[in-house]
């Protein structure tokens, strides 16, 4: 068998990271599908916004000083909300890497960039290190906006819903979504680097994870082969701990050619993370 | 404590759907709509909403709401504002606005 086919023995976290993707994907699309053809309300099916965890972080503060939910929300944003942080908390971002459907669909796509060109493209680190924290400044603005409006402001402009919710007619959110698209193609999970406002929060809280992704500097061979493989550009060859932005998508595990340079480890202080450098990985 | 992999991934899906598991068995998991029990601005009027919902929530006769919308008095109860509009070729946003308009 292809060394790189999916199937392949060594692939087998491809094959069940994938696997969950695909079933967290389906699972989006039936619910968006649902509501578009039995539509809302009480006698319906719930919108899409009820299954979104990005949904809890913009209902709390209305739940919180009000005691209602947005629009559009309602106890599932924040169940679901709770079950990422908790994630978030115990094993890294994994939600962003394991569950996150947009995320899929980008990684997805990604592929279809590497088919093409051979390779997949990298800002200059100049660039990139400044960029990632437009995740920040956006998160920030979803956060007044919604509560200053007190509605779900983000959700015209959210691609997630442009395309869950096959919404295909042109709207902020459906031109977010195709301009995501076409850069996904060119540079890996884009939108998790420097767009999505809750890859900014995971990542405030996944350096401090109960279980840390290491990297072990005795048993590594400083091959950089971790760097390549890496979706979200972090200098993993030259880290302690992959810190705040890794995704937990153990790709850069499975590609390792020496098992014990890098492991999954609990219970331990993490050391300071590494800032991250596109400039490595080739 | 290390992890393997593959341990590691069914850690994860195991931790996110226990948390909504046990939200949906302590009766916490709710994602439906209430209606509306009253409707003063445009915003409280969902365009799932059937005319009957509508009249409920804005406390006006049924023949009130078809007027202002400028439905045929036949026009079934039953059906939401986002299928009536869309019969009629306008925006659910444009045809909640003709409720509020004196």
């Amino acid at each position: 068998m292809n060394k790189h086919s999916i199937f392949h023995p060594t692939r087998r976290i491809s094959l069940l990271r994938n696997a969950s993707l695909i079933g967290f994907v389906m699972l989006m699309e039936y619910f968006g599908i649902r509501h578009q053809i039995v539509g809302g309300g009480p006698q319906g099916s719930p919108p899409l916004d009820s299954y979104c965890v990005f949904g809890g972080v913009e209902t709390v503060w209305s739940y919180v000083t009000k005691g209602q939910f947005l629009q559009k929300t309602n106890l599932s944003n924040l169940v679901l909300f709770t079950a990422a942080v908790l994630v978030t908390l115990l094993t890294g971002a994994s939600f962003c890497g394991w569950i996150c459907p947009f995320g899929a669909l980008q990684e997805w796509i990604s592929a279809i960039g590497k088919r093409l060109f051979g390779k997949q493209f990298t800002l200059p680190i100049h660039v990139d290190k400044p960029l990632r924290y437009l995740r920040f400044v956006i998160l920030a603005l979803i956060l007044y906006m919604t509560i200053s409006t007190n509605k779900l402001w983000f959700e015209f402009h959210d691609p997630f819903k442009a395309f869950f919710g096959f919404e295909f007619e042109l709207s902020p959110g459906f031109v977010i979504l195709v301009l995501l698209s076409l850069l996904s193609i060119f540079i890996e999970r884009f939108f998790c680097k420097y767009l999505c406002p809750l890859g900014a929060l995971f990542s405030l809280l996944s350096p401090r994870s109960f279980i840390q992704l290491k990297r072990q500097s005795s048993h590594c061979i400083g091959c950089n082969v971790c760097n390549k493989s890496c979706p979200m550009g972090i200098d993993v060859a030259h880290a302690e701990n992959t810190g705040g932005d890794c995704i937990r998508c153990l790709q850069c595990m499975e590609n390792c050619p020496k098992p014990e340079a890098l492991i999954l480890e609990a219970g331990k202080a993490p050391s300071p993370p590494i800032p991250h450098s596109t400039n490595h990985r080739h | 404590m290390r992890f393997g992999k593959i341990q590691y991934g069914l850690t994860v899906l195991f931790i996110f759907l226990s948390v909504i598991g046990g939200a949906m068995s302590l009766n916490l998991w709710a994602t439906r709509q209430n209606i509306p029990t009253t409707a003063t601005v445009t915003e409280d009027i969902r365009g799932w909403m059937t005319l009957k919902q509508v009249s409920e929530a804005m406390n006006i006769p049924v023949s009130e709401v078809k007027a202002r919308l400028t439905l045929p008095v036949d026009t079934n109860d039953a059906k939401s504002l986002k299928e009536l509009s869309s019969e009629r070729g306008l925006s659910t946003e444009e045809f909640k606005e003709r409720l509020f308009q004196k």
